[in-house]
């Protein structure tokens, strides 16, 4: 029976073949992340077959897993806890893996990854086509492969592939993005050789050609795809045009590869790919080019293109034949299982927050912003289980954490209600939707999901009620647990002193509009809430300075996204005081001893207080002896993020 | 084609700015390349070294990527070498870090995020708009 979401997307629930398989619908899961949750020697533990479970279950008619590294020395491993393929003594697990995407329904794909300049993680170097440096300083300095390292490492490849078909898997993939081995011989940045491997678009592209070949001959009844870049954004700094990408693609359909996935970047481009700043659907040209190239070559494609709904669009459009999706099922494993039902409006959106990649390069076991079990799902205690005994549960303050532990409560069969003392759900995160200069439709979809699921719920919300302790005398006994998750507010006694009649705002209330600057504005503190509302009122025009006590701003922002702010910062032409002490605030402005130990006065008009945040949790203390159980949640518990503030009420809802 | 600035003319800059570059041990050495010598043997570099805590500017042969010889190298193309000749006698930091961001201005690092770390170059390489930390696009 067709669902009503099959129905609307025809075309991306819709069967086809594949290299002479049928496949359930036109969804590719695409390996975009190593997970870092196995053993350091490369052995898969349950943790990821925990995990890999989950993304079996998604629905997806091709998946893709992890890319596995094949070589004994490890040049290949990028990653902390990358798993590998390069002996049989792995299979085991990775049989495990083909058959829980085959028995639902899915076609496995094993990806062969050898990461090239990002490689080497144990050996404190990585090899390269030519000697060129790295720009990224967390990576290892290169050494020249060479001819006889090159047919050795093509050897390993397509022994690799032929043990991925010995464990079950349909096919193997092989990539060439992101800087990694077969990127760098394709991409003029990194291959200046001089032999037949180096120099023409023609001999950049044997090595792929080569592995190509090998891979096939050694596993020739089971499709082989590769990741090709349509662009590699390195064009300024001397690498590939996107004309020489797409030679490069009929280079690869030449040879008899089944399925092109089009990718885009490196990951040391100085340019954003897959982040929050680009706009969904801004790289579909390049499988759209890719498709006109190449009619009789599936095409899968994907970056940043999070949206089922487009996704159909550019499948009936013909701009690609499979719609590669990664990370919007990180946030959202049901997610095509509620597009299927017409269920849109309940989806976790992947935000573009760049947490998991973040976590990667610091070699840490990847999660979620969106998704706080990603990662925990071998873990009874992430599970939403009945709760044993059932409860009545206040929730004050309808932010993400509290939103968060008053969906997952209800879910385990509590009775929930939520209180805020604004007009509207989200916290916090309203000032931060409104004013992102990145995507600001991304962070108002997390309050629209709250909205609707408390809904479908039966979450009662309570809005323009303020908690207070002649709130709770009132309903003494009517709750079992009280649910501390009111944020953080501003700590005014560490504010310098502050002239009689001169007033300080709070960012966080400016943010959300509950308070409006005028004429020269001073910010104290360079953190997210700072920049953010420090940048929204720059492109409105407005003369902001912004006043930051450590060296640097964006202190508190996450490590992929601090680059980010300060480009803002620059292109926006914003002054920024950093090492600076705010010593006394009066009707002149804010007098500021700066870096330098120079003692400056910044005139302002309207002086708002971005930091510092102390935990709101006055009600903790207050209602200790009121209620049975008072649990704080978020950064009531310590001011942190949007990723801390939903792992904390999940985590909580989970425990309650 | 524009020329490299001469090493007189960077001294200005780095005297400018001798705080951030005094942070650097004694030894650390970063150099400057044109993109279009980079594969030619013998063209020239300038090398800023930090010598009693302060940076002086010198040249030498460009040896190629792997004898450098300096911790952090900066490739610039023509648009970028033609930018900072005419901003040298000005603050041309903000303009190296513009083109770092643009990409016109590559920033190679030599030596790893440790070895840097512990010589003094965090705030150098912050200044230049050069992501130190790793972070991910």
């Amino acid at each position: 029976m067709t669902r009503p979401g099959e129905a609307k997307l025809k075309t991306l629930f819709s069967p086809t073949t594949f290299a002479g398989r049928q496949i359930k619908n036109r969804v590719k899961y695409g390996a975009c992340c190593v997970s870092n949750y196995n053993t350091r020697d490369g052995f898969i533990t349950p943790r990821e077959l925990a995990r890999t479970k989950v993304i079996a279950e998604t629905g997806c008619g091709i998946i893709t897993n992890q890319g596995a590294y094949p070589d004994p020395l490890g040049e290949g491993k990028a990653y902390f806890r990358q798993v590998a393929i390069f002996d049989d003594k792995f299979l085991p697990q990775f049989e495990m893996i083909a058959r829980m995407i085959k028995d639902n329904g899915g076609m496995a794909i094993q990806q062969i990854l050898h990461a090239g300049r990002y490689g080497g993680i144990d050996l404190g170097y990585c090899i390269q086509p030519s000697i060129v440096p790295q720009t990224l300083p967390h990576f290892r300095a290169p050494r020249e492969i060479t001819k006889d390292q090159i047919r050795q490492t093509i050897k390993e490849h397509a022994e690799a592939a032929v043990r991925s078909i010995k464990a079950g898997f349909d096919g193997t993939e092989i990539t060439s993005f992101m800087g990694y081995l077969l990127a760098t011989f394709n991409s003029r940045f990194t291959n200046q050789r001089t032999d037949e491997y180096g120099g023409s678009l023609e001999n950049r592209g044997r090595f792929m050609r080569e592995l190509i070949d090998a891979i096939k001959q050694a596993t020739p009844d089971h499709p082989l795809i590769v990741r090709l870049n349509g662009a590699e954004l390195m064009d300024k700094w001397g690498g590939n045009s996107e004309d020489e990408c797409f030679e490069l693609m009929q280079q690869a359909a030449d040879c008899g590869v089944d399925m092109i996935s089009v990718t885009v970047g490196w990951q040391e481009a100085p340019e954003s790919s897959i982040g929050r700043d680009i706009q969904p659907g801004h790289w579909n040209y390049l499988s759209e080019r890719a498709k006109k190239l190449l009619p009789n070559v599936p095409i899968a494609f994907g970056q940043r293109l999070p949206n089922p709904a487009m996704a159909d669009q550019c499948l009936q459009d013909g701009i690609f034949d499979f719609w590669e999706v990664c990370r919007p099922l990180l946030a959202d494993p049901k997610m095509l299982h509620k597009a299927a039902e017409d269920r849109m409006d309940e989806v976790r959106r992947c935000v573009g927050s760049l947490n998991c990649l973040s976590r990667l390069f610091r070699d840490l076991p990847y999660t979620c912003t969106m998704n706080p079990a990603l990662g925990h799902e071998v873990e009874p205690e992430y599970s939403i289980t009945p709760a044993a005994v059932k409860k009545n549960i206040m929730v004050v303050g309808a932010g993400p954490a509290g939103m968060e532990c008053a969906l997952t409560a209800a879910q385990r069969g509590h009775t929930v209600t939520v209180y805020d003392k604004n007009d509207r759900i989200g916290g916090a995160l309203v000032g931060y939707a409104s004013n992102d200069m990145a995507n600001r439709d991304d962070m108002l979809s997390v309050l629209r999901y709250y909205e609707t699921v408390a809904k479908r719920l039966g979450v009662e919300v309570k809005l323009n009620t303020a908690v207070d302790p002649k709130l709770m005398r009132e309903l003494l006994h009517v709750y079992d647990v009280v649910v501390v998750a009111t944020g953080a507010r501003l700590d005014r006694a560490q504010l310098p002193p502050i002239e009689d009649g001169v007033e300080v705002l709070a960012a966080v209330e400016v943010a959300c509009g509950r308070g409006t600057p005028s004429g020269r504005v001073v910010i104290l503190g360079g953190g997210k809430v700072g920049l953010t509302l420090a940048e929204s009122l720059a492109t409105q025009k407005m003369d902001v300075t912004i006043v930051e006590a450590d060296k640097r701003l964006a202190g508190d922002v996450m490590p992929s996204w601090k680059w980010r702010h300060t480009a803002w910062v620059d292109e926006l032409g914003i002054p920024s005081v950093t090492g600076a002490k705010a010593i006394k605030i009066d009707r002149e402005g804010v007098h500021v001893i700066d870096g330098k130990g120079v003692a400056r006065v910044l005139p302002a008009d309207t002086i708002i207080a971005a930091s510092p945040a102390v935990p709101a949790q006055d009600l903790v203390h207050a209602f200790e002896w009121m209620v049975d159980e008072v649990h704080p949640c978020g950064d009531a518990i310590t001011p942190r993020g949007l990723g801390a503030a939903i792992q904390d009420g999940y985590r909580l809802g989970c425990r309650i | 084609m524009t020329a490299l600035p001469s090493p007189s003319r960077w001294q200005g800059l780095l005297d400018r700015h001798s705080t951030l570059f005094g942070e650097l041990d004694d030894g650390c050495r970063i150099g400057i390349a044109r993109r279009a010598d980079v594969n030619r043997p013998g063209a020239a570099m300038v090398v800023w070294e930090a010598v009693g805590g302060r940076l002086v500017a010198g040249d030498r042969p460009f040896p190629g990527y792997r004898d450098a010889g300096v911790d952090v190298l900066l490739v610039g193309d023509d648009e970028a070498m033609t930018e900072i000749s005419g901003e040298l006698e000005g603050d041309a930091l903000p303009v190296l870090k513009r083109l770092v961001r643009r990409g016109n201005l590559v920033c190679y690092v030599l030596k790893r995020q440790c070895e840097l770390l512990d010589a003094g170059y965090e705030d150098v390489l912050q200044s230049m708009g050069v992501a130190f930390a790793g972070a991910c696009r």
